[in-house]
């Protein structure tokens, strides 16, 4: 699998990065600046995805980290890559964020919604990585239905009901093309662990 | 949670879309050792992070990571935390303003006391120092003039000195209540006149002792005033070698002296031992 390039420079590498999150266990804070510098444009950019506003996702992205930092003690590799942890951390700080009620009052009044939520769908994926390309022309192969499914879960966080409402869809029918678009995504992309 | 609900539902864990109860479920179930369901979480875990790398590339500011870092040793560090916990939030500035301005008002006050106490204790001393200047120098002008008083006495007799020569003068009319003594060296060389109830003189009259000697006009061995008790002494410092004092006398003479008595004469008395013979 290609390693997605972080916003740092840093490339991820899940034994390196699984043994910062070991040294945090010992309370080494260097190994956290080490895991930050490698991960912070990763973490910022997928909140800002999903939140909208560099202030949200400037909170979500220390948040993350201090998170990481606190529990450092309970990763699993056999669960997933330090990359995958961090992303579901992250993933649900935001989607939480905008499920909180000062982000909806703040939505209704207009004042967030100012980035792009994301290049996949958008088209604007000039300056996007080889790896980043990769990734949208496997979403762009799949069925409408199943990518649309996918863009409101993913890019927009919202909950199935959220995307049932959206598209004027069965419950039930989100879940099961969100289950398939996932399956035949992975696919395209020969995710295997 | 049922297996296969779970199982439907780890693609939208991962995603994080899940509320609340179905997100703490799944967790339980994996949580129980599921390797199916653990299989899988890996496999959309790794899509997740492949899917972020679409979202449009940003920087952090810098500050994230100092707040990041400076929260991390606050918890890290407990010692310092409450330092930095403080310099965190905004009431807590004004709490260390308020100290800060509280302890310096406090710093101020108390060396305003301070300087003001220390300028009043130098003060103090000063005047202290100067008071005890005076006063040494005004007792070391005493111990000189006692020193002068105590050098004229030097040659002075001592009663009980051996061979010691005592002569009472009486009082003469109309002054018959005074009286003296001259106590005298054997050789007479040096002397000492003690007067009684003798009257103040005038302003411009002094009292003169006279050595009386025989067959030759008296020879004047001194000035005196009395005090207001009536009582003086002289003291007879150095009588002239080789004058065969038979008796003293004292008479009142224009101040400053005369070479011969020519006023009234108070007190009178002769060395008996000359009168003797001896």
């Amino acid at each position: 699998m290609v390693k997605p390039k972080t916003e740092a420079g840093g490339r991820m590498d899940a034994t390196r990065d699984a043994a910062l999150i070991h040294r945090m266990r010992d309370r080494d804070e260097t190994a956290l600046s080490e895991l930050y510098d490698a991960y912070a444009g990763f973490v910022y950019s997928l909140a800002r995805g999903i939140v909208r506003n560099d202030g949200d996702a400037e909170d979500i992205t220390q948040e993350l980290f201090f998170r990481v930092w606190e529990r450092a003690g309970t990763f699993d590799p056999s669960r997933g890559s330090p990359a995958a942890w961090i992303t579901t951390m992250t993933r649900r700080l935001a989607i939480d964020k905008t499920r909180s009620r000062s982000y909806q009052a703040r939505a209704r009044e207009a004042s967030i919604d100012v980035v792009p939520a994301t290049a996949a769908v958008d088209g604007t994926a000039a300056v996007l990585s080889a790896e980043a390309n990769q990734v949208l022309d496997a979403l762009n192969r799949l069925d409408e239905p199943y990518r649309e499914v996918i863009r409101l879960s993913y890019y927009e966080g919202l909950s199935h009901s959220g995307i049932a409402s959206r598209l004027g869809t069965p419950l039930g029918t989100v879940k099961s093309r969100l289950r398939e678009g996932v399956v035949q995504l992975r696919k395209l992309l020969d995710i295997k662990t | 949670m049922d297996h296969k609900i779970a199982y439907e539902l780890l693609d939208s864990y991962v995603f994080g879309i899940l509320e609340e109860g179905e997100r703490a479920a799944v967790e339980a179930h994996l949580n129980d050792g599921c390797t199916v369901c653990s299989a899988r979480l890996r496999e959309v875990s790794e899509l997740s992070v492949r899917l972020a790398a679409t979202v449009p590339q940003a920087e952090p500011p810098a500050h994230v990571k100092e707040r990041l870092m400076a929260r991390v040793g606050m918890t890290h560090h407990p010692a310092r935390s409450r330092q930095r916990a403080e310099g965190a939030s905004p009431g807590a500035w004004l709490r260390v303003a308020w100290g800060t301005a509280a302890v310096a008002v406090a710093a101020a006050g108390f060396l305003l006391w301070q300087t003001t106490a220390l300028r009043r204790q130098v003060e103090e001393t000063n005047r202290l120092l100067a008071a005890t200047t005076e006063n040494t120098n005004r007792m070391q002008n005493e111990v000189a003039s006692l020193r002068g008083e105590l050098d004229k006495y030097r040659h002075a007799p001592v009663l009980g000195e051996p061979g010691v020569r005592f002569v009472s003068l009486d009082g003469m009319e109309p002054n018959r209540q005074a009286f003296g003594n001259v106590v005298t060296r054997p050789d007479k060389s040096a002397g000492m006149l003690y007067v009684y109830r003798f009257p103040m003189a005038p302003e411009d009259k002094e009292y003169q002792l006279w050595g009386l000697r025989d067959g030759k006009p008296p020879i004047s061995l001194g000035m005196f005033s009395v005090n207001t008790d009536g009582t003086a002494m002289l003291n007879m410092e150095t009588i002239p070698a080789g004058e065969e004092i038979v008796g003293f006398s004292v008479t009142i003479e224009p101040r400053g002296g005369m070479p011969e008595p020519t006023g009234m004469m108070y007190v009178k008395g002769m060395d008996p031992m000359e009168e003797d013979g001896g």
